[in-house]
């Protein structure tokens, strides 16, 4: 009994050693090692090329479930249940933006030893739950508390939960996933995503640097999975607590910069709308955007300013794109939701007009979707234009 | 694959053989979710008039077995931390079989209420990941306990109501794109909290009705894929606004019965896919809505059988289609 239960152990801790060197990226390759491993590799049953690191799906899911029954007993270990008791509810260690300076810390805290084998084998199952399973809740948990208290670098699980975000598509839309990550990030850089709505008297925030390369992670895992809906949340969140420092009066407000980082943003989301224009998502994203800079309050003038030039851009990509592709709904879509902001804030729709106009006049002689979108629009300019029917519009 | 009506007694069985598999590979991926996927069976049976095919002394026994006593609530399996899910699918199941005494009800509520976040949005766990689905958990949950009144109503609604997009539709967290699960639970809230006035009626009801596609199933964004599971979302939303009719329901229940697996059992995303649980639980919820006969009804607002919550006084005003009699 003993030597199976040292198998089980020995290759949970194998994989998760070789996720713990860092390797440039994680693939989950389909099938077994027989596909892709020669049987006499260094590493097999898994592949290393040039720094990147192959796991035949069989393979993980063999390791996965005896990582089930590896964390199930290191939990039940005495320094696992001090370790979780030291982090529980109510403790300093949950709340991402505590970033407790080491004096402050609770010594208990300080006192695991990072070699007991209990608190090895916790991370090691756990890395091993988390890549082929980041929807196990429990297991991300263990991995806050062992950060928490020094256990795992918090800047190494940066890499690690981008490693997982991006090396399958059943990972990269992960909710849990992507707050894990919000969670260390707010840990490693000191800032706080105000997503909970605390009235922070310091609301530190991210270099830009940093937030461009969570736009970018986001970019990469909606390539990963196509209208990512958490990688796109994921985004927002970003970017919003860029444009918290463009309010008035922020001590961040440093207007050239916030305002730089709009039109780019703004001038990123276009270019992914030119080439997924079914994307509705993206068009979402830069709606969003515009909204919060040209509706929600406190913004400077400056700011005001910079949106409504983006409104106007907005207004003639929305139109370009229509008459380019009438057939995705997306765009009729983009079009509807520009329109409305452009008259929301007394601007003309002006050339999304004359679009639209010529759209609905020439639609028989297109496809079925075209005809269905374009008569969609039609009954939509009816009644929450012209007959003013919904408590949104003017 | 396909047939022409609900195969009632595969889906039975189906659902039966589910704790059967404990040994396979998806059994334990799955492990993290199982309480949600009981209440999924459950209610399944339940509409389908087999609630006694599961056995109700085990399912309680799993249920007990779940509780996370530092946290005072439920987690999803055995050494599974506390979660908001899995407390309320805890909750659900026992309300169903009858047995809420087995909960310690105070140190539940404190659970949930310990949730809220200052902006009014609750969180799934201690470690604050927010979402408008906690929201809708929170007020469901704390609805059957009887303990609705000690939440802060409009906290919680100030918060849904910025996630309310322009286009009338709701997200998972302010700002987000609207999608029907998150309409789903943001309009069900709002239902239990008789706050549907936030709500731009005119606006949703057309986006929701523009979540079906030529094929007669839903989706939950434009250009998105039908999926069974929107089924349920989009026309729980549209019973509770009382626009049911706002879909073609014939094409709608065509295509739900099209994604039957006619040899094992089992409903799945669409046609040809692989079944499981979560589709057959709201793909039956969907017809059950949609007035398909020989079901019983369901509470749209609490995805639970509407005789429970009839019972026990919490039926809102909320309109499914008339139920047609077998072979008309």
């Amino acid at each position: 009994m003993s030597s199976s239960a040292n198998i089980s152990h020995h290759d949970v801790e194998t994989l998760a050693s070789l996720i713990a060197s860092q390797p440039e990226s994680i693939e989950i390759l389909p099938g077994d090692a027989s596909a892709w491993v020669p049987p006499d590799s260094e590493h097999h049953p898994y592949l290393l090329v040039e720094g990147n690191l192959g796991v035949p799906q069989k393979e993980l899911y063999k390791v996965y479930v005896q990582a089930v029954s590896v964390f199930a007993r290191a939990r039940r270990s005495d320094a696992v249940k001090a370790l979780y008791s030291c982090t529980g509810a109510g403790s300093r260690s949950t709340s991402s933006s505590a970033i407790t300076p080491p004096s402050q810390r609770d010594t208990t805290l300080a006192a695991f030893d990072a070699q007991d084998p209990s608190i090895r084998t916790l991370i090691a199952a756990s890395t091993i739950l988390a890549l082929a399973n980041p929807a196990h809740q429990t297991a991300l948990s263990a991995r806050r508390r062992l950060i928490s208290s020094g256990l795992i670098d918090a800047r190494s699980e940066l890499w690690f939960t981008r490693a997982v975000l991006l090396c399958a598509r059943h990972c990269a839309k992960e909710a849990g996933l992507w707050f894990h990550r919000r969670w260390v990030l707010a840990r490693v850089h000191g800032c706080d995503f105000g997503e909970d709505g605390a009235r922070s008297e310091k609301m530190g925030t991210m270099e830009m640097a940093d937030v461009k390369r969570e736009l970018e992670m986001a970019g990469r895992a909606c390539e990963v999975y196509p209208r990512n809906y958490f990688a796109w949340m994921h985004r927002v969140v970003c970017v919003r607590l860029v444009l918290s420092s463009l309010r008035a009066g922020s001590e961040h407000a440093g207007g050239g910069r916030g305002v730089e980082f709009v039109q780019g943003e703004m001038r990123d989301v276009r270019a992914w709308i030119d080439v997924h224009v079914g994307d509705y998502s993206a068009v979402h994203h830069l709606v969003s955007v515009l909204r919060a800079i040209l509706l929600d309050e406190g913004f400077d003038a400056g700011a005001v300013e910079v949106g409504k030039r983006e409104l106007e851009m907005a207004v003639e990509h929305s139109g370009g794109l229509v008459r380019a592709y009438p057939g995705h709904e997306a765009l009729w879509m983009y079009v509807r939701a520009v329109y409305a902001l452009a008259l929301e804030v007394d601007m003309s729709p002006g050339s999304l007009e004359d679009a639209t106009v010529d759209l609905l006049a020439s639609s028989g002689d297109h496809s079925e979707e075209t005809a269905w979108n374009a008569g969609q629009f039609g009954k939509w300019k009816e009644v929450f234009v012209r007959k003013g029917g919904s408590g949104i519009m003017p | 694959m396909a047939d022409s009506h609900l195969l009632i007694d595969k889906h039975v069985q189906y659902i039966q053989n589910l704790g059967n598999s404990k040994d396979d590979l998806s059994y334990h991926m799955t492990a993290h979710l199982r309480m949600n996927a009981i209440y999924w069976g459950l209610t399944a049976l339940c509409i389908m008039g087999h609630k006694e095919a599961l056995d109700r002394e085990e399912m309680i026994e799993y249920v007990m077995s779940c509780w996370d006593d530092e946290a005072g609530a439920f987690g999803a399996h055995p050494d599974h931390d506390a979660h908001i899910l899995s407390t309320l699918s805890a909750i659900q199941i026992l309300v169903t079989h009858d047995a809420l005494d087995r909960i310690d009800v105070d140190r539940v509520t404190k659970f949930i209420l310990s949730l809220q976040q200052p902006s009014g949005v609750f969180a799934g766990d201690m470690w604050g990941e927010i979402d408008t689905r906690f929201s809708y958990i929170a007020v469901n949950a704390l609805s059957l306990l009887g303990r609705l009144s000690e939440l802060d109503v409009e906290k919680t609604v100030s918060y849904i109501r910025q996630c309310r997009n322009y286009d009338g539709g709701f997200g998972n967290t302010a700002g987000a794109e609207s999608h029907s699960g998150q309409v789903f639970v943001c309009v069900a809230a709002l239902a239990i909290l008789d706050r549907l006035d936030e709500i731009d009626q005119p606006s949703l009801c057309w986006w929701l009705s523009e979540r079906q596609l030529p094929n007669g199933g839903l989706n939950g964004r434009p250009e998105k894929l039908e999926d069974v599971c929107y089924s349920f979302w989009v026309l729980s939303a549209l019973s509770t606004l009382g626009k049911l009719s706002w879909i073609d329901s014939d094409k709608l229940t065509k295509f739900i019965l099209s994604a039957q697996d006619t040899d094992r059992g089992g409903i799945a995303d669409r046609p040809g896919d692989e079944p499981d649980v979560f589709h057959i639980h709201f793909g039956i919820a969907g017809l059950s809505l949609l007035g398909y006969p020989g079901l019983v009804d369901l509470d749209p607002v609490y995805c639970m059988p509407a005789p429970i919550i009839e019972k026990m006084g919490l039926r809102k005003g909320w309109k499914a289609l008339p139920r047609r009699t077998l072979g008309v």
